[in-house]
């Protein structure tokens, strides 16, 4: 069996997500728009996800839009909001250490329709500049987008200081964020965070690939992307993934207590850097802010493929940079001002419930092995 | 109405007295690869090779693509295979280039009567047809000199045989004509190219792969099945050689100055090349090299890495440039498998700063450091020895 630390790129999914995706496919297989019985178990059963999935979010269920991942999300979130607001102003501002699927969809609007970007940096030590951020946002603002938890390093954003700069500003834009490496793992509700936007994916939370969500405060401000049969309230049109919606809602309601998993993964994080402290040829690259589920690390002696590879043949599972840009050098880390040495060398380690400290310790003793082998 | 597939010989067709024998490697090669399809007959007619589906349930367009791909023919045509009499060629022509004549605006034709006891000249056949398809498709009008179509009949021994214009073929010589020789396969946009072209002129390929694991992934490796998979479309199986190589570079980091690590390591590569070479009877080693591409590209540092080998070194692209290299690798189909971010063996360690002049005397120092014979030897035994298709790998473990 592979020990998996690579749960920012996807979660195993938890026993109750699999088991509602077997009740979904063999007997809530309805179209939930139908009219007839089977259709409107589906529909009841699409109902009550929404409920299971908002509640762990912190907001009503009529605000909750099932999408087919985490980027279909983001993308609608990015062009509904522009095509929806485009009249009212013309400037987007976000960070450098998006998503792509945050980052190229304002890019493609840069380029078509020369919206103006402001790229908020992001500094290692002390983050997102807050004057920076109040200073970004002026009254041509129509989309803020910044994400809660960067997904390559853990680090946190300061979604909830958005709003007040909106509002001096007297901005009509909206406020969008990305939180699918925060949910679930930190408590927060769209309330708290002050986000008009905020998207979410199922697999990140021990739930199924193929469903997402994009929390909606005011259906009215956004337009959607995708057209058809009008689906998830016009927001998300096309027949519903029922397996991974029914996923998703098991996955969430079965989660543990927020606060009792973070002191535990923290207990985990604490427990590998304690190992490798004494070891020169590794660095740590999360900044000091970050949540413990992610740690990105550098092994100066080599390159991050290679260490893949290395811990792959030793059964364990970690990351180079983050599994969505295989290939390339992570934007996020450039972004950091962090040589290229370290760069490229980088690798993500991505905790979850489900691993133990002794994992944890047979890790660094392999990181600390090859670390020291060239 | 029976379909079969002309086949226009290339270069091959002006050879003398060896003419025969490149024949008959192209018919072995066409037959490698349409074997999967089913039987045919094969027909040698002057300059041209008749292939006949024995079975109506062939696939031809399967055919037809896996003949676009064979070294040594000019073109190929599929044709209608006609009874000889004029009635056919007039009734069945028309029909059989239905779609074609359609999407046409212009045309014209030309017959070709190889059977002189034929009753009707070429000039005769020519007319009577085009009247009859500017009967048929009444928007067509005939322009001798720049029509869309051209349509062909040939009267040979057996059949009368219709046909569009023909479509150009792979080229070059049958592989194999020429002899063997071990290229050196990476993974990357050059090597799968260089091997290409080297086919192209008859070689018969085998295959060199260096692996690194735990340090280079399998996906590496099944980078380098997918790539010689589409050369094999071209040159046919390919026996591939994936060498262990992870104790010599740990070697070459741990004991060398970091500047020559990559020129020791290529030195070796090139080494264990020669042996495996030699063993496969090949008679020369390819690599996908290009004066300065990289620091392991300046001419001294080709001039270092060829002098541990005896064996000549072909490099087809050492003046091309590297978007003329990308047109070929997109052509043959390799381009996007070679982006894939797999690192590979070459990549795995790079010194920081390489050096571009070097000194062989320096480097032969160097070495002597390292247990050369044992290194290689160790690999070449431990290689993993795969035959690679162009529509599959099969797995032979005998090092």
């Amino acid at each position: 069996m592979a020990i998996y630390f690579d749960n920012s790129a996807t979660t195993k999914p938890c026993s109750n997500a699999v088991n509602a995706v077997k009740m979904a496919i063999e007997e809530c297989y309805g179209n939930p728009s139908s009219l007839h019985s089977l259709g409107l178990n589906a529909y009841n059963e699409l109902e009550s996800a929404r409920k299971s999935v908002s509640n762990l979010l912190g907001c009503a269920a009529d605000n909750l839009y099932f999408s087919s991942s985490g980027t279909n999300a983001n993308n609608e979130a990015i062009f509904g909001t522009y095509e929806r607001l485009k009249r009212e102003g013309n400037t987007i501002v976000t960070t450098e250490i998006e998503h792509p699927s945050v980052l190229m969809p304002i890019k493609k609007l840069k380029e078509l329709f020369g919206v103006n970007v402001i790229y908020l940096s992001y500094d290692k030590n002390n983050g997102i500049n807050e004057d920076e951020l109040l200073n970004a946002i002026t009254s041509d603002t129509i989309l803020v987008s910044i994400m809660h938890v960067n997904n390559e390093t853990g680090a946190i954003l300061p979604v909830s200081k958005i709003r007040a700069a909106v509002k001096k500003a007297n901005a009509p834009a909206i406020i969008h964020s990305d939180c699918i490496q925060a949910f679930g793992k930190l408590r927060f509700t769209p309330k708290t965070l002050g986000a008009d936007l905020i998207s979410l994916s199922s697999h990140k939370i021990h739930g199924i690939k193929g469903a997402g969500a994009l929390f909606v405060k005011n259906k009215n401000k956004i337009k959607p992307q995708v057209l058809g049969g009008g689906q998830e309230n016009g927001i998300f049109s096309g027949t519903e993934p029922m397996p991974s919606i029914m996923g998703f809602a098991a996955a969430a309601d079965c989660l543990p207590d927020i606060e009792q998993t973070y002191q535990y993964i923290l207990s985990l994080k604490k427990r590998l850097t304690d190992n490798l402290g004494s070891c020169d040829n590794i660095v740590i690259n999360s900044p000091i802010n970050s949540i413990p589920y992610i740690v990105n690390l550098s092994i100066l002696t080599l390159k991050s493929q290679p260490i893949v590879n290395y811990l792959s043949d030793k059964g364990i599972c970690v990351s180079a940079g983050s599994a969505c840009t295989k290939g390339k050098r992570s934007q996020t880390l450039v972004s950091m001002s962090l040589s290229s040495k370290i760069i490229d060398s980088a690798v993500r380690i991505s905790f979850s419930r489900y691993n133990t400290l002794k994992e944890v310790d047979l890790l660094s003793e392999e990181l600390y092995r090859l670390a020291k082998r060239i | 109405m029976k379909e079969i597939i002309l086949i226009k010989y290339g270069e091959m067709a002006l050879k003398g007295l060896n003419r025969s024998s490149f024949e008959a490697a192209l018919l072995k090669n066409l037959k490698s690869r349409l074997n999967s399809l089913g039987d045919f007959s094969y027909t040698k007619s002057q300059s041209t090779l008749i292939v006949e589906p024995q079975s109506e349930n062939i696939d031809l367009n399967k055919a037809k693509e896996l003949i676009s791909k064979v070294f040594g023919i000019a073109a190929y045509a599929p044709a209608a295979a006609l009874n000889k009499d004029m009635d056919a060629i007039l009734n069945e022509t028309p029909l059989y280039l239905k779609e074609k004549l359609e999407a046409a605006k212009t045309f014209k034709v030309e017959a070709k009567r190889s059977d002189k006891k034929f009753p009707f000249t070429s000039p005769q056949i020519s007319s009577a047809l085009g009247g009859k398809i500017a009967s048929v498709y009444s928007h067509l009008t005939v322009d001798v000199h720049n029509p869309d179509i051209t349509v062909t009949v040939e009267v040979r021994d057996k059949y009368a045989f219709a046909r569009a214009d023909q479509i150009k073929g792979a080229g070059g010589l049958p592989t194999g004509t020429a002899g063997k020789a071990a290229l050196l396969v990476s993974g990357g946009i050059d090597s799968p190219v260089a091997g290409y072209m080297m086919a192209k002129r008859a070689i018969e390929l085998i295959a060199i792969h260096f692996a690194s694991p735990p340090y280079t992934s399998k996906r590496a490796e099944q980078k380098v099945h997918s790539l010689l998979m589409k050369v094999a479309a071209f040159c046919g199986k390919i026996k591939l050689y994936v060498v262990p190589f992870t104790a010599i570079q740990e070697d070459i980091q741990k004991n060398c100055p970091e500047e020559y690590h990559t020129l020791i390591m290529r030195r070796f590569m090139m080494k264990i090349s020669e042996e495996i070479a030699r063993k496969n009877g090949c008679e020369a080693l390819i690599t996908g090299e290009s004066v300065g591409q990289v620091a392991s590209q300046t001419l001294k540092a080709l001039a270092v890495t060829d002098a541990i080998v005896k064996m000549p070194v072909f490099r087809p692209l050492i003046g091309l440039d590297k978007t003329e290299i990308i047109k070929i690798s997109r052509e043959i189909d390799t381009f996007d498998i070679s982006v894939l971010p797999f690192e590979d063996c070459c990549t795995v360690f790079t010194p920081k700063h390489p050096k571009t002049r070097p000194q062989l005397s320096v480097i032969e120092n160097i070495e002597l450091i390292l247990d050369y014979d044992l290194l290689c030897e160790t690999s070449i035994n431990n290689a993993e020895i795969l035959y690679v298709e162009h529509n599959g790998i099969m797995e032979k473990n005998n090092g």
